[in-house]
């Protein structure tokens, strides 16, 4: 990483570095998934060129994008007509960043066909708008119109960023790791345990729950932090991806904070030109689910994810119904919305239908799912519950992050020492041992 | 000096950086954090003229791989407390001999088969103390030797050595490069070779250069964060063992035959080695062999194997025993085909890796058993 950036700042080329650490750091993936994505990138570029024209044209590449995705991601669902394979546990089979450069294309060449911004014809600044080494694997998912005039203007956005802090950028990757190494790698045996052996009692199996909601949010969010933190480096700005879901009143507004650039996609790529909130109720719950029901789905080949999605739908719909009264009462919203957002989590996290349905089970005092007890007894349970709520007062301490006094403090303190100081951190976190081999969770999807 | 002054204020910078991790490492070994929080696993071994590598004495730390619990290396060298030597009058000291499911890093020391076990015999009013000499990897070779130099030290009353069945029953002629092994001598007699004494990396790690860095191990998580993660070469008493374990059940084809008359030159040389101290006194031993279901077929093909074992064992140590470890736990357990590997693994591992708690109780009380037992026989 710092070769490329030294690289970056000190030859006349720019663009050609980004382009071609970007194409190393994916020829790391393998062959298969090299052709998978030249092949798309080929495809999407000559396209682009087209789709202005004529409708035909937008309706086939998106056709060719969604088809590749389909064989290469969803093939054993289709055919199977079962969908059993454990995201979670089972290596990681699909090309790598597949879900996320196909809908940055796809969302590129709809924005070009309704005059949302202007064909690419540099096919060096079209692949680094694709394959920006960052963001490729698991986003953020960025739009052309904000992302491709950073791309023309490199040489500028250099001396920009040169002459701008660059505390900020490495206490975001720092932000990242954190979240990663410290929180996420460590919550993940604990979550590991209690889905591979089924919980035997309600406070374990409510312990998952809670435990698996953090972990995904520290493996997730630390990445799109790392890829903010790294892009700004290069003087890129890329949006942010998430902004503490878990402090939301409304299920609506819990999906503004989270995963905040799938569901700008979906909302103007799928929802609305599906007709959103608009006509009757039976239309507009009909859009919601399906809309909500292809976002679970985009995660991966498994009924849990299509429930997840179709679940999330209802949700919000029916939040819409009954939310005036809540948001009366204090708390409430929130109270109801992080329960819902645990409860979802259970299907998303389970190995199948089967497993959630009895995890419910087990949740609310019913039969056990496994033969997993973790013991709440004495200071155990004490401890157990005064992290947890930690946890959510991490949350919440975030939150306070990423304000203006915080950045103010940042830019005063930028200098060496600083910088070696947040350096020296970034490098012992890469150094710590992986015992687990945890790979971000947002690989698999 | 104001030309430097930019690379002095990073290199502070850097330097502040490291302690901060420190730090902040050592912070998470606080209970109970530990049991979550991201912290170093602690370096136990270190090399070891007899037999290669050892655990080095009083240290403390924590094990993390499979399951996290905070060890002790007393200081002499073994996994628990420190005991007196010679032992205390009216106290029955129990060597409990083997490799790392002996040495059980896995759970903390009160959990370990070694302890319960000695809570078992002072339930039963027998004032036993039993040491840990389980050691990671340890081959009949190995473990020979340690009884040869750490265990007769230790001047126990009875020695439980639990031995896998393929080094036995196969006994082939080994490698001492890394570690003791028995190799052809000069004039073709069977020996307890030690050429790792002579390998570079043996004398480099016996060495100051190794004394300086083992010292950083003992007081820098990050230096062990380091070493784990680059875990080759200099330092690489944990892997070695286990890659040699592994890679020997993986060569070992499987053999279901032991003739106490025919014995090969290796099988005899190992038998030989367990039945006598350096200064030619005898020990008392349970033979405990590991494995042996998997190398067998039918339980009588077993017991005709403990059966000769017996009679070439007994034909050099007047006390001794041997157990079939895999049909003793069989019996400790319920139902018609008792499944052994519940006795393994950790929490979604359950079924490989070392024994959790439920097989260290299990252990306990089959070792227990097999103590009093011999106790009876051989007052």
């Amino acid at each position: 990483m710092a070769t490329v950036w030294a690289l970056w700042v000190s030859l006349p080329f720019p663009r050609l570095v980004l382009f071609c650490f970007s194409a190393i750091f994916y020829a790391f993936a393998g062959l298969n998934d090299v052709l998978i994505v030249t092949t798309l990138l080929v495809f999407n570029f000559l396209f682009s060129f087209l789709v202005t024209k004529s409708k035909l044209y937008l309706a086939f590449i998106i056709l060719v994008n969604i088809l590749v995705l389909f064989i290469f991601k969803y093939e054993s669902f289709f055919i199977s007509g079962v969908a059993g394979y454990d995201l979670f546990t089972a290596d990681i089979i699909i090309p790598l960043g597949i879900s996320f450069y196909v809908f940055q294309m796809t969302g590129y060449q709809i924005d070009l066909a309704k005059g949302r911004c202007s064909v690419q014809r540099d096919p060096i600044r079209f692949v680094i708008f694709v394959m920006f080494f960052p963001q490729l694997i698991a986003g953020p998912i960025v739009r052309a119109q904000n992302f491709m005039p950073q791309i023309d203007n490199l040489a500028r956005i250099r001396k920009r960023s040169l002459k701008s802090t660059m505390l900020p950028s490495l206490a975001l990757i720092l932000l990242g790791l954190v979240k990663k190494i410290y929180f996420a790698d460590s919550l993940a045996p604990h979550v590991n345990d209690i889905f591979a052996r089924g919980p035997e009692d309600a406070q374990t199996a409510i312990l998952g729950a809670w435990l698996f909601a953090f972990q995904i949010y520290f493996d997730f969010s630390g990445y799109s932090d790392m890829a903010v933190g790294m892009a700004r480096l290069f003087g890129i700005r890329l949006p942010m991806n998430f902004f503490q879901p878990y402090l939301s009143r409304s299920p609506r507004e819990f999906w503004q904070r989270w995963h905040v650039t799938l569901s700008q996609w979906i909302l103007n790529y799928l929802y609305l030109p599906l007709g959103g909130n608009k006509g009757p109720w039976a239309r507009a719950f009909a859009v919601l689910l399906i809309t909500m029901g292809l976002a679970g789905l985009w995660h991966g080949a498994n009924w849990t994810f299509i429930i997840w999605g179709l679940g999330w739908g209802l949700v919000v719909f029916l939040y819409r119904q009954i939310g005036q009264y809540l948001a009366t009462i204090p708390l409430a919203g929130w109270l109801v919305t992080f329960s819902l957002t645990l409860g979802l989590w259970v299907f998303f996290r389970s190995p199948d239908l089967h497993f959630a349905l009895s995890y419910f089970q087990t949740m609310g005092g019913g039969a056990p799912t496994g033969d997993w007890a973790v013991s709440f007894n004495g200071w155990n349970g004490i401890f157990i519950i005064m992290g947890c709520l930690s946890l959510l007062i991490l949350h919440f301490a975030e939150s306070k992050l990423f304000r203006a006094p915080v950045a103010r403090i940042l830019a005063r303190r930028d200098g060496l020492f600083w910088q070696g100081v947040v350096i020296a951190l970034i490098l012992w976190l890469v150094l710590l041992p992986d015992l687990n081999g945890n790979p971000f969770i947002y690989f698999r999807f | 000096m104001k030309r430097f002054r930019p690379l002095l204020l990073f290199c502070t910078g850097l330097i502040v950086g490291t302690i901060l991790m420190e730090g902040i490492l050592r912070m998470n070994e606080v209970w109970p954090l530990w049991k979550v929080a991201t912290v170093a696993q602690a370096s136990f071994y270190g090399p070891d003229w007899d037999t290669g590598y050892s655990h080095r004495p009083d240290r403390d730390g924590l094990w993390l791989t499979e399951n996290r619990a905070w060890r002790h290396v007393n200081k002499t060298g073994q996994l628990g407390p420190d005991y007196s030597i010679p032992p205390m009058p009216g106290t029955l000291r129990v060597a409990v001999v083997g490799d790392s499911i002996v040495e059980s890093l896995q759970v903390a020391d009160e959990d370990t088969f070694i302890r319960k076990s000695e809570h078992l015999l002072r339930h039963d009013k027998i004032h036993a103390e039993v040491l840990n000499f389980g050691l990671s990897g340890a081959s009949a070779a190995v473990s020979a030797a340690r009884i040869d130099h750490a265990v007769f030290s230790a001047s126990p009353d009875l020695i439980v050595l639990l031995l896998k069945s393929p080094e036995l029953l196969l006994a082939r002629v080994g490698d001492d490069s890394a570690f003791p092994a028995y190799i052809s001598g000069s004039s073709n007699e069977i020996v307890r070779g030690t050429e790792f004494r002579q390998g570079r990396g043996f004398q480099l790690r016996s060495g100051i250069l190794g004394s300086v860095l083992y010292w950083l191990l003992d007081h820098s998580r990050l230096a062990n964060i380091l070493n784990n993660r680059k875990n080759v070469g200099f330092f690489n008493e944990v892997s070695n063992p286990q890659n040699n374990e592994v890679s020997t059940a993986a060569a070992a084809p499987q053999t279901c035959a032991f003739n106490h008359k025919t014995m090969s030159p290796v099988q005899q040389a190992i038998l030989d080695d367990l039945s006598y101290y350096p200064d030619g006194s005898q020990p008392r031993l349970i033979l405990a062999l590991t494995g042996l279901s998997t190398q067998c077929d039918s339980l009588t093909e077993r017991q005709t194997i403990i059966e000769e074992v017996y009679k070439a064992l007994s034909k050099r140590l007047p006390d001794v025993s041997v157990l079939d470890l895999d049909a003793v736990l069989s019996t400790h357990m319920a139902g018609p085909e008792p499944d052994l590997s519940v006795l393994h693994g950790f929490g979604r591992n359950l079924g490989t890796g070392h024994l959790n708690k439920r097989g260290h109780n299990l252990y306990a009380a089959v070792l227990t058993d097999a103590i009093q037992r011999f106790i009876e026989q051989h007052p």
